[in-house]
């Protein structure tokens, strides 16, 4: 079966994720902070009139912190709920959460389609990102990306 | 699935006929025969198109349930019986056991009606309206055959016995005929399955060929052409049609009327009924009710999910067109200043044109004349540029004022879909007055007024509970039995109102009851005895906050729990209930005289009335729900009024001590200030706010030395945070009983918010009761003031010692409470004062703002106008002897227009006990005079002047 990745660099690192839990990407960041709050949750940001939970990826990762800079975006994930109905045809394994989540990213690249017998198990570390936030490695012609374990990653 | 709609659909329909009907028999009871055929007609409807839906999902005990109570009102309808208590009764119970039923209609079986159907049976005929005549007019297709001829060759084995046992049950009995090609085989289906599925609907009497063989396939269908099958059920032929699924060509009512005879003679009873006249009002009612089916429905089921997405949307839009006229106005103000830098630049160029002519001599005039000339026409065409591009503008500019309207219009009709009719609450009250009076053995009237005041569906839904509590309360508490209000002088009927109207942005209902009041004594000696309160609070609450003690958890004044109130309910889950809604509650209460409640509700759930507070650049709201006051300390008053007790600090409020928490320091900010030389902000290292430069922590803070060596060489020794700007602005806030302050840096205004619930990753965050999008669609944070008093670790136990240890106890008369008053002038030489509690708001306006119309005046007053009042017209006091620039106008609560009283000046809020000589001073809306402050001071009664307002408003 052939997966879609949308690919984005943190740092020089390059990430994907299936593009099946993603809503929208977003460039408009208006977030308000929140404290006390989790380290790696920004803030709160009102998408169309939604509050969107926007974490800072990085942080998540144990990677450095990092500035905003202009070509930072936010990617919108789908809720469980809007996810419910391509789960129940099986394309997808993972889930999200109950609310509408963002990740903060450096840079948004390009879409990337691959047969998904091509992806490979992730290490158990990865330029500094543990395994088991890694869902599998795509070897591409530069560069190498790690897909993510959006699961993992979004759990409390 | 379907089905399962279907039901759901037919569930909610029955119940809405259900409430529709109550208050049918309800009068039904009250006017006995005399009511109207239509009242009966409509009962009757209801009730037999519950039957009618249940039928069709063969819901046994509903359907015979309704099929009584259709039977006994088709009676009453042709004046066969007479409607007696009991008869109502009955009916009621009926009622409420199809609703009991209603709630788990899979499983309704399983529920016993036999006790609903013996109180309906004295009433019931067993010669039902005669259904053979019935069917004869309603359908023609329905062919009423003689049982003795026919039918008996096709079934041997059909007896009497069988058709009198129908009769007896109120049943009708059909002779179906079945094509086992088209109705069995085609349909996919087999007779086991059929006998299963009509066994629902009826009673199979007897099968050719019999039904064990066709149920054991013993019978080979082909060879067969028609299977003929006797039924018995409660259903009309044109329902049973549509339940078994046969057309109505195939069935054949079977006329008992033999039968019915046989039986009334059996039981030596004669008939003597009308039959005619029976058949005229059949034939009444059945035009009636086609053309109720003619009528156009103005009204359709939406979900609620799908409204609160419009609602959504709505917003979103009010956004988009918001940001829509910034950038408009943007552009706008840009296009101006362009014309201005235009104008600039060809000036310029003229100047320096000008330039080159002064240092050329040669043909010098002629050269200025083009240059002038060519000037003129640049200016001219800069301005043709800008103003076509201003035009532009402006016609853009009446396309968003038209935008604007519509979004506005769109927003707030949303908004209205969602309103309900408080008449869907209040509905259902005349019946549970009426339940309590005769269980209790009191005579009750209960008057509803203001039913078509709208609310919010989810405001509605949750309002039934605490509303049918304190409605309890009122029959089974407040009001007395005959006897004892006799005794009282009181008429012996008591009286209950129910009054709901809107007040500004909220609706108030008014529960008002001429009963026992609530005693503050009784109430003390309760609480002390509960141990809620300690001997010394006790002396030091006033009358009022005593009687807000009935709504402590774990208070009940009522030694024996009825099973009418006092079931775990109390008072304390009435009021956290009308909180949860954004509401309030408040009691006036007079003992032996009555008592009224206010719930106070905001028109919608989904918005809240709260306060903008700002800490370090960010904006937070405060529900007004939890909100006391707002305080406003002087920076030079900070050191007096605020102290440390056991490490935190507290603040000096009317002589009360309260805990402050600062906001900055609660979320866990690092605090600032503003340095008024440089309006810079700065890193705040004082601990407490009562720290001041003598006590000052350099030494801790080595890395800001420098900055503060500098500050102290511009300030010289004065105190820095001494200005506007750093005075401290504290939001006191209510945990439970218990007051404490929020420091914030800067209250802004009060704003109706949209509640969004908290991300799963902020639950941990107790502070935050949910955030909201402001109107420029930021988000901001919603406090939760019990959280935030858990995050500061609030000690309220150690400030209480303090107090209790330093307060020396003044004398105090037993009989005399505490009252809050607000002490004012008009202007004149009487002293004046009112019940704080009584007081909204105190607005302070330039006297040229009041408008006149007529001799009235007017003030505008939160988007509406205000009526104001002035006092010196209404009791006999002198009239204002200044004329001030400015004016105090007092918002009195509870009234039902909006109206203030105009003074001169507040002087001061005390609370002191009050000695009332009722005698010196009298006059409507005078309570008399007390001596307050060694000067006599007219106490103002607000509910009555209120009341003579009103009566003048509606003049």
């Amino acid at each position: 079966m052939i997966r879609q990745f949308s690919s984005f660099y943190l740092g020089e690192s390059m990430f994907g994720i299936d593009v099946l839990l993603v809503r929208e990407i977003n460039r408009n960041l208006d977030i308000t902070p929140v404290d006390p709050s989790p380290d790696f949750v920004k803030g709160l940001m009102n998408l169309r009139g939604q509050i969107v939970t926007v974490t800072d990826l990085g942080v998540r990762l144990n990677l450095d912190k990092r500035e905003r800079t202009k070509s930072t975006c936010c990617i919108v994930l789908k809720t469980e709920k809007e996810l419910e109905r391509i789960a129940d045809e099986g394309l997808i394994s993972e889930s999200t959460s109950k609310d509408t989540v963002g990740l903060l990213v450096d840079k948004i690249s390009d879409m990337i389609s691959i047969d998904e017998n091509e992806i490979e198990a992730p290490p158990a570390n990865m330029n500094g990102v543990d395994g088991k936030y890694l869902g599998g490695v795509i070897k591409l012609e530069r560069d190498l990306l790690a897909t993510l374990k959006i699961s993992e990653i979004l759990a409390l | 699935m379907k089905d399962q709609e279907m039901l759901n659909e037919l569930i909610m329909e029955s119940r809405e006929h259900l409430e529709n009907i109550e208050p049918d028999l309800l009068e039904l009871e009250e006017k006995g025969n005399d009511v109207s055929d239509e009242l009966i007609n409509r009962v009757f409807r209801a009730v037999h198109s519950i039957k009618g839906g249940f039928g069709f999902f063969g819901i046994e005990n509903i359907v015979t349930l309704s099929h009584a109570m259709e039977n006994v009102m088709s009676r009453i309808r042709d004046k066969e019986i007479t409607v007696t208590p009991e008869l109502t009764d009955a009916l009621l119970q009926g009622i409420d056991k199809v609703r009991i039923l209603l709630d788990d209609v899979t499983n309704s079986g399983e529920v016993s009606i036999s006790t609903e159907i013996n109180a309906l049976s004295p009433f019931l005929d067993l010669n039902i309206t005669d259904n053979s005549q019935e069917k004869a007019i309603d359908t023609d297709s329905v062919i009423p055959i003689d049982p003795s001829s026919e039918i008996n060759k096709v079934h041997p084995d059909l007896n009497d016995e069988h058709h009198l046992d129908a009769v007896r049950n109120g049943k009708y009995m059909y002779q179906v005929i079945v094509d086992p090609q088209k109705d069995v085989i085609q349909k996919k289906s087999n007779f086991k399955q059929l006998f299963i599925d009509w066994d629902k609907f009826g009673t199979i009497v007897v099968s050719n060929p019999p039904q064990l063989q066709l149920e054991k396939q013993e019978v080979t269908l082909e060879t067969i052409s028609e299977v003929s099958i006797i039924i018995a059920t409660v259903l009309e032929s044109d329902l049973i049609s549509e339940a078994i699924n046969i057309p109505q060509e195939q069935i054949y009512s079977i006329d008992l009327t033999v039968y019915k005879n046989l039986l009334l003679e059996e039981q030596d009873k004669v008939e003597t009924k009308e039959q005619s006249a029976g058949i005229q009002k059949l034939i009444k009612m059945r035009n009636e009710k086609k053309q109720d089916n003619s009528r156009i429905e103005d009204a359709l089921r939406v979900k609620v999910g799908l409204l609160n997405n419009l609602m959504n949307f709505a917003g979103e839009l009010v956004l988009g067109r918001n940001q829509l006229i910034q950038t408009m106005n943007r552009k706008l103000s840009e296009s101006y200043e362009l014309e201005k830098i235009g104008k600039n630049y060809s000036e310029f160029i003229r100047q320096s044109m000008l330039k080159i002519i002064t240092d050329d001599h040669l043909n010098k005039q002629h050269k200025q004349q083009n240059i002038d000339t060519e000037i003129t026409q640049l200016e001219a065409k800069l301005k043709d540029l800008f103003n076509f591009q201003l035009r532009d503008v402006l016609g853009v500019n009446s396309i968003i004022q038209n935008i604007n309207m519509v979004t506005t219009l769109l927003q707030e009709s949303i908004m209205q879909t969602r309103m309900q009719p408080i008449s869907v609450v209040f509905s259902k009250f005349p019946r549970v007055i009426r339940d309590l009076a005769k269980k209790l053995g009191k005579e009750i009237t209960l008057t509803q007024i203001g039913q078509d005041v709208e609310l919010d569906k989810s405001i509605i839904e949750l309002l039934s509970d605490p509303l049918t509590h304190l409605i309890r309360n009122c029959a089974d508490h407040a009001i007395e039995k005959p006897s004892v209000r006799k005794k009282r002088g009181k008429s012996p009927k008591g009286e209950v109102i129910l009054k709901a109207f809107q007040e500004g942005g909220k609706v108030i209902i008014e529960i008002s009851d001429d009963g026992a009041g609530i005693d503050p004594e009784v109430i003390k000696a309760r609480a002390l005895d509960k141990n809620i309160i300690t001997k010394d609070e006790a002396e030091q609450m006033s009358q009022k906050e005593l009687q807000m003690l009935i709504f402590t958890p774990g208070f009940s004044t009522v030694q024996l729990i009825s099973d009418v109130s006092g079931r775990g309910v109390g008072m304390d889950v009435v009021k956290t209930n009308i909180e949860r809604l954004g509401g309030n509650i408040e009691i006036e209460s007079e003992v032996e005289k009555g008592t009224k409640i206010y719930l106070k509700l905001p028109l919608t759930l989904a918005i809240i009335p709260s306060l903008i507070v700002t800490v370090e650049n960010r904006r937070f709201a405060v529900p007004q729900v939890g909100l006391e006051e707002v305080v406003r300390i002087r920076a030079s008053d900070v050191t007096k009024r605020i102290e440390r007790v056991h490490n935190s600090e507290v603040l000096r409020l009317r002589g009360k001590l309260l805990p402050l928490v600062r906001l900055a320091t609660a979320l866990g900010l690092t605090p600032t200030y503003i340095n008024p030389e440089t309006n810079e902000k700065r890193n705040d290292r004082r601990t407490q706010l009562s720290d001041r430069r003598k006590q000052d922590n350099r030494k801790t803070n080595e890395e800001n030395c420098t900055i503060f060596t500098d500050d102290e060489k511009r300030n010289g020794v004065e105190e820095r945070r001494i200005n506007s700007v750093n005075a401290v602005k504290v939001v006191v806030l209510r945990m439970d009983k218990k007051l404490y302050g929020l420091v914030v840096e800067d209250v802004q205004d009060s704003e109706e918010i949209v509640v969004k619930p908290l991300p799963e990753y902020l639950k941990s965050s107790v502070c935050y009761a949910g955030a909201t999008i402001m109107g420029d669609g930021k988000v901001a944070m919603i406090l939760d003031p019990n959280g935030i008093a858990i995050m500061a670790d609030l000690k309220f136990d150690d400030i209480e010692k303090e107090v209790s240890s330093e307060k020396k106890q003044p004398e105090k008369g037993k009989d005399n409470l505490l009252q809050n008053l607000l002490l004012f002038s008009i202007g004149g030489p009487e002293h004046f004062a009112i019940d704080l509690s009584s007081v909204s708001r105190i607005e302070k306006r330039k006297v040229e703002e009041i408008e006149l119309i007529g001799n009235k005046e007017f003030l505008k007053y939160e988007s509406s106008s205000l009526r104001l009042f002035r006092i010196e017209n209404y009791i006999p006091v002198q009239p204002s002897m200044e004329s001030p620039d400015t004016i105090f106008v007092i918002v009195p609560k509870n009234a039902q227009y909006p109206l203030g009283f105009v003074t001169a000046r507040v002087e001061d809020t005390i609370e002191t006990e009050l000695k009332i000589d009722s005698e010196s001073v009298k006059g409507t809306g005078v309570r008399g005079a007390a001596i307050i402050n060694k000067k006599m001071t007219v106490i103002i009664d607000v509910p009555e002047l209120i009341h003579t307002l009103e009566t003048e408003i509606k003049m």
